[in-house]
């Protein structure tokens, strides 16, 4: 664990994803907004005088390159989610351009595209065919993350019934499991105890040896500072800071700390 | 739009999971299971056709098979029209958390719909000689009949997706629509019953191709005129490209308003 992810990791080279000008317009969404009979009655009385929109990223020109594990840090509401969604192919740009390659693995939220209803068992094969990954390399692979997972009996058992760390585990496991090109991670590793820890930390370092790109949202920065070869500081949209994990994250104490 | 399809194209694996993961969920809850699937469209059309027979003063047998012909297309139209309308929004993880093929969502209901209706078909099919209907030769037009209507109700299943999504109490406005247009359509009653300029508007009513197409082959014994079929076809072509141009468009915006 102590082990420094710069030492492991090899010379970023490849370039995997590319950021030009990227920025990401929200509008504010009222019940209003949402409804015909809401529409409706803002045509005929229209709420003028309000800011209804807000970019929650702007201009972003940020490279991530095959074999980095990038942090992203930044106060609440800076814009690391949305960033992460972005690099994940959920949302588009709303201005500027972003490139990024097809096999993206993306743990957005501790329980990631589980479904409550449905077993561990069936969730795999669901997680599979929403990822692109043939059935039949998900059967051959399920005794692996069922392993890793830990799940024991449970792996058969509605995942509604699970801890948030058993989510976590579940959730890792499988986003791990088929060597993404890029795994984006938020929050994930914060959800489980010390030993899941320990063990999402060693597959990540084994993913980076073989190429891939991380990128973490993360406030445990201590974790940031010993598992990333980079951070990027993100506040208010925009980036305040990229360069090496130990130096952001020094940025970042000092002036949010 | 070609993309639309493509990607629809390319992610089997996934429609076939989200099919079973749908069906899960629908059967999995109640103590009947799949039998719910043969239960409810028969008391439907067993209690209806009893107490319609009855109030028309019509043949039982003959009015159950004429009330058979439209509820299964309706209740197909219907039922995915509905569940579609609910796809994107009460899937919201999915459109939120992962960059997959959206249009697979209003499309899981309507191919676990149009099993439903197929089934129902099929005992309408068995039914038939209890109630003493012929098998006509007309019968071997039906599989256009579907694929007509079942292309429509896709480009519908689009476009009630996207409504939904932009206004949440559009669902409401659905629900009754149809309740509405139900009662409008000639499911229950016989268009030989219209007179005047009823007669003559009712067949402005979009459903009344597609009814014709399973009514006039199955009930008649006749082929559907050159008039319904392409009615039929116009209306199938509109929907579905009015429903894929318009979710091409509009699928980048989802991901703000849920």
């Amino acid at each position: 664990m102590k082990q420094s992810a710069a030492k492991l990791a090899p010379r970023p080279a490849e370039r995997l994803i590319q950021l030009s000008g990227a920025g990401v317009k929200y509008r504010f969404m009222t019940d209003a907004d949402l409804t015909l009979r809401g529409r409706v009655a803002n045509l005929i009385r229209p709420r003028n005088g309000q800011r209804r929109e807000f970019w929650a990223l702007k201009g972003l020109n940020l490279d991530f390159s095959r074999g980095e594990v990038v942090g992203l840090v930044g106060p609440n509401g800076s814009g690391k989610s949305t960033l992460l969604r972005l690099l994940a192919g959920v949302i588009e740009p709303s201005e500027g351009s972003i490139e990024r390659p097809g096999r993206v693995s993306a743990l957005l939220e501790p329980t990631g595209v589980l479904n409550g209803n449905l077993s561990g068992r069936r969730n795999a094969f669901l997680y599979a065919a929403l990822n692109g990954i043939p059935r039949s390399d998900m059967a051959a692979a399920l005794p692996r993350i069922e392993e890793f997972a830990e799940l024991g009996p449970f792996f058969e058992v509605a995942v509604r019934t699970y801890s948030s760390g058993m989510l976590a585990r579940l959730a890792f496991s499988l986003a791990t499991q088929f060597k993404p090109e890029v795994l984006l991670v938020d929050e994930l590793l914060s959800v489980g105890d010390e030993h899941f820890q320990k063990k999402s930390y060693f597959r990540m370092m084994k993913l980076i040896e073989r190429g891939s790109l991380v990128i973490v949202v993360s406030h445990h920065l201590g974790f940031l500072e010993s598992a990333c070869s980079r951070a990027v500081l993100l506040a208010g949209g925009e980036v305040q800071g990229d360069g090496p994990a130990g130096q952001i994250v020094a940025a970042y104490r000092k002036r949010f700390g | 739009m070609r993309r639309l399809f493509g990607e629809a194209a390319g992610s089997r694996e996934l429609f076939a999971e989200l099919l079973k993961v749908q069906m899960d969920q629908r059967y999995s809850g109640s103590v009947l299971g799949f039998v719910w699937v043969l239960a409810v469209p028969l008391i439907t059309i067993l209690s209806f056709s009893i107490i319609f027979s009855g109030l028309s003063g019509w043949n039982l047998a003959d009015y159950g098979v004429y009330f058979f012909c439209g509820y299964v297309p309706w209740s197909f139209f219907q039922a995915s029209s509905l569940h579609a309308a609910e796809s994107i929004v009460g899937n919201a993880f999915y459109a939120t958390r992962l960059s997959m093929p959206k249009q697979l969502l209003p499309l899981a209901p309507v191919a676990l719909n149009g099993l439903d209706a197929l089934i129902t078909l099929a005992i309408l099919f068995a039914l038939m000689p209890l109630l003493g209907a012929p098998f006509h030769m007309s019968m071997l037009c039906l599989p256009a009949s579907i694929l007509l209507t079942f292309s429509a109700v896709a480009g519908v299943a689009l476009l009630c997706a996207q409504a939904t999504v932009f206004f949440r109490d559009f669902r409401y406005l659905l629900s009754s629509a149809l309740f509405l247009w139900f009662f409008f359509s000639p499911v229950l009653w016989k268009p030989e019953s219209l007179h005047g300029p009823l007669k003559e508007f009712y067949r402005l009513n979009p459903a009344v191709p597609f009814l014709e197409l399973f009514q006039l082959p199955i009930r008649q014994g006749i082929l559907p005129p050159a008039e319904t079929w392409m009615l039929a076809s116009a209306w199938s072509v509109a929907l579905v490209l009015a429903g894929a141009i318009s979710f091409a468009g509009n699928q980048k915006r989802f991901y703000y308003y849920l």
